[in-house]
């Protein structure tokens, strides 16, 4: 194991978590869009709060597909194979919302039916991601070549849907967070008593995945309890909850945000930080494991992207902090559009 | 072949075939919005502003189209070409990681603040912003012909334990095909929007709507036409050389050369009698020879080269390298006659060439789907030219049943998503310009008071109204303004200072 391939590990795990919050915020919003909106100004409001970000948002999670298959091919190859139908699942639901967003901005005079594609599409990305975490957490049946040998029935176990459960509620918790911070009057109050509301839920289901954990993935528990890393990552998800919980009540939204981001990067810390090396840990039997050494690209390779990563992640930041700097503040109204 | 490679190939083909409608379109139409943005900004006229966002908006929606249809891409590599992602991961997923990186943050960022900032930054930065989401758009163009070109003329690798190994990073990005691709579709998306931009210009003027914005609208978008459209053969025959020297069998299947010979036909149209091993065409003489050699007596490498296992299919590669030739050919009449009309000062009137170009709006698409069918096609066997068969690079533990399954569910959102985008798109059209009338000297006055407010209540230690009312009066509007709310910098403003 090398030293750049432990760094693109890292950076990896970044961008999911960056994903994480800024997808994040917008699927948890498409979710509780029929709780949080009850007219369609206020619809308006909430997608008014995405309009300009959610395309950027998505790709994040175009580049983590990218530097995947850059960085370690074997896990590109296995996983999005391996999760075949799941994946395709993903997409359509990422697709229905981005026809929803895109084409029929402005919300309040979206149909019955696209209000549903908006609602379906986000769920369905938010919940099954989740899904996938928990299958790579608890290990898989791997072949030799690398390929997933369980079925479908497989990938959908208890402990798979019971993370699935867990970022559902990680987006949600998001969303509101977001929904909370940019937007004004009624539609603000709500989403703020909202956002307490998935806080505490979040945190009931972070602690309830613990002990399954422990239980149903103890691989993966033991080496997160191992590390000092581990307890960072795990102090994180629930302190950023708690931080979260009280800034809502004392009425910092924004303080609100950021601790609900925190949890978003401890919960993926707790991944990354229990499955290294592995990336996709074999079930059946540990030497097939996919591991950052193993499935890792060649050395020129990873040199190559290194450079593309040197001046490709600092014109990202860069584009990160100006959109949401141009779009600071709470939202008014739409004032633009597809 | 068996059931599942087929299934694989045919969702991939249709799922980049569909993704690859909307990318032309959007390239196109990004050059023809830089353009309007620019003639805005240089005369600051409303009718200017206006037209610069019917293109903008045009160019979103079919954006967003393209962004949904594409994020499947990036990943279909991993989903259905498993052992193709193995074998090639260590070259092909860095320029994907690096058209992310690099174009697609950026080209997002600028097309929000373009569509959403409109209010929040200045004219100058807006201006900006577009050049920004158009460069972005053709960066990634490129990078994306660049993983595309390794897969027809691979180089700076070699093949160990069964993977392609990156040797040298320089000559795997810029292989022989690149540059003669890039150009060459580049060219193909500018035609697009030109015609697209033609097309929508001659809506306008047969229905006598808009015809000041119509008429420069028309003008550019026939000038952008004819350039591309008559330098693109030239550009295509680069890139037939290029793959002449590079996959000769290609070309060979193209024209239907069974045999290696000199003194090769060039067909102009008909079919390729397959089992007689030669086409049946309406041809030019040593046509062939003479186009890639210069000379009648230049040998052209016939399919009998390879043998038949590793030949790509003649029938269909023959029609849609002929068709692409045609319809390019056509359009470049079209462009011609168009700027002739426009020279004679007869274009607005002669309403069937009008029609004609409303039609023509979709086969520049036509001719870009062809173009990428006979490269495509023209690998075949191959998925990595000469290292990989196509046969070989399917993900073996997706079942078929599986691959049905979703080609059908993305047959039905696409299809409805197409709907939808033509229909915004008419919609879009039919609507025309959204011109703000500019604000009547009585709003000119209200808004000189309400600066008046705002710069005294900026002042520290300011408490009065009385002085305010006095100022008001003076400006003799009529009016008390002191019960009108504070106004932030209102947005007309801003963009009349510019």
């Amino acid at each position: 194991m090398t030293g750049l391939q432990v760094a693109w590990f890292v950076v990896a795990a970044a961008l999911v978590a960056v994903y994480a919050i800024l997808d994040g915020f917008d699927l948890g919003i498409g979710v509780l869009e029929p709780v949080l909106a009850r007219t369609g100004e206020q619809r308006s409001m909430l997608h008014g709060t995405v309009g300009p970000v959610w395309d950027g948002n998505e790709v994040w999670l175009i580049v983590v597909g990218g530097v995947t298959f850059a960085v370690f091919p074997a896990v590109y190859a296995s996983v999005l194979s391996g999760f075949y139908l799941v994946f395709m699942l993903v997409f359509f639901g990422l697709i229905f919302r981005a026809t929803a967003l895109g084409l029929h901005s402005g919300g309040a005079k979206g149909s019955l039916g696209w209000r549903a594609a908006f609602w379906g599409g986000s769920l369905l990305p938010a919940f099954l991601l989740g899904v996938v975490a928990g299958d790579l957490i608890r290990g898989v049946e791997l072949s030799s070549t690398g390929d997933f040998t369980g079925g479908l029935g497989s990938l959908f176990g208890p402990f798979a849907v019971a993370a699935g459960v867990l970022s559902l509620a990680m987006f949600v918790n998001q969303g509101a967070a977001w929904a909370s911070l940019k937007t004004r009057g009624e539609l603000h109050a709500r989403a703020g008593r909202v956002s307490r509301l998935t806080g505490g839920l979040l945190l009931l289901v972070f602690i309830l995945m613990g002990v399954y954990a422990w239980q149903a993935a103890g691989a993966h528990f033991s080496d997160l309890i191992a590390r000092p890393l581990g307890w960072l990552a795990m102090a994180l998800a629930a302190g950023g909850i708690l931080f979260q919980e009280g800034s809502s009540w004392l009425g910092h939204d924004r303080h609100a945000f950021l601790g609900a981001s925190a949890a978003v990067v401890g919960l993926v810390g707790i991944w990354a930080v229990g499955t290294f090396p592995d990336i996709v840990r074999a079930s059946n039997d540990e030497a097939s494991s996919l591991t950052v050494a193993s499935a890792s690209a060649s050395p020129n390779t990873l040199v190559a992207i290194t450079v593309i990563g040197a001046v490709g992640i600092p014109v990202v930041a860069a584009c990160a902090f100006l959109a949401y700097r141009v779009f600071r503040g709470r939202v008014d109204e739409i004032d633009g559009g597809y | 072949m068996t059931t599942a490679v087929l299934l694989a190939r045919i969702q991939f083909a249709f799922t980049i075939g569909y993704h690859f409608l909307y990318v032309p379109i959007s390239l196109g139409l990004g050059l023809v919005m830089v353009l309007a943005a620019r003639r805005y900004r240089r005369s600051g006229l409303e009718t200017d502003r206006a037209g610069a966002e019917l293109w903008l908006k045009l160019f979103a929606v079919t954006f967003a189209v393209g962004v949904a249809s594409g994020l499947t891409m990036e990943f279909a590599f991993g989903t259905n070409w498993a052992s193709y992602s193995r074998f090639v991961g260590n070259i092909f997923g860095a320029p994907l990681a690096a058209e992310g990186l690099l174009s697609f943050f950026v080209e997002s960022t600028f097309l929000g603040i373009v569509l959403f900032g409109k209010t929040r930054i200045s004219t100058r930065l807006y201006y900006a912003s577009t050049w920004v989401v158009f460069g972005a758009a053709v960066f990634s163009a490129f990078w994306i012909l660049v993983a595309n070109s390794w897969m027809h003329t691979p180089a700076g690798y070699v093949v160990e334990d069964g993977r392609a190994t990156l040797t040298n990073i320089w000559a795997a990005i810029f292989t022989s095909s690149l540059a003669p691709r890039f150009v060459h579709t580049l060219v193909a998306t500018f035609m697009t929007g030109s015609f697209f931009a033609a097309g929508v210009a001659a809506y306008y003027m047969l229905k006598r709507r808009h015809l000041e914005f119509a008429r420069k609208a028309m003008t550019t978008a026939l000038v952008v036409a004819l350039v591309t459209s008559v330098a693109q053969p030239f550009i295509g025959h680069w890139h037939a050389l290029e793959v002449a020297a590079d996959q000769p069998v290609k070309i060979a299947a193209y024209e239907g050369v069974y045999t290696t010979g000199s003194h090769v036909p060039l067909s102009i149209y008909g079919w390729v009698d397959e089992d007689g091993q030669h086409p049946v065409s309406i041809s030019i003489p040593s046509g062939l020879s003479l186009m890639l050699g210069l000379s009648p007596g230049k040998v052209v490498q016939g399919l009998d080269a390879v043998p038949p296992e590793d030949r790509p299919p003649v029938q269909i590669l023959f029609q849609t390298w002929h068709l692409m030739i045609a319809v390019g050919l056509l359009l470049a009449v079209l462009a011609l006659g168009g700027v002739y009309l426009l020279w004679r000062r007869r274009l607005e009137y002669s309403v069937w060439y009008l029609r004609i170009l409303t039609f023509a709006i979709p086969l520049p698409v036509l001719a870009c789907v062809l173009g990428w069918m006979t490269t495509e096609i023209g690998r075949q066997p191959w998925i990595v030219q000469g290292e990989l068969r196509t046969a070989d690079a399917i993900s073996t533990n997706v079942a078929a049943g599986q691959v049905a399954t979703t080609l059908s569910i993305f047959v039905v959102i696409y299809a409805l998503l197409f709907a939808t985008w033509l229909q915004v798109v008419r919609r879009t059209v039919r609507k025309g310009l959204v011109e703000v009338s500019p604000p009547s000297p009585e709003e000119e006055r209200k808004k000189l008071v309400d600066a008046d407010r705002e710069r005294l209540l900026a002042l520290p230690g300011f408490a009065g109204t009385a002085h305010l009312e006095r100022l008001a009066s003076s400006r003799r509007t009529g009016e008390t303004s002191s019960t009108r709310p504070r106004q932030d910098a209102p947005e007309d403003a801003e963009k009349e200072g510019s």
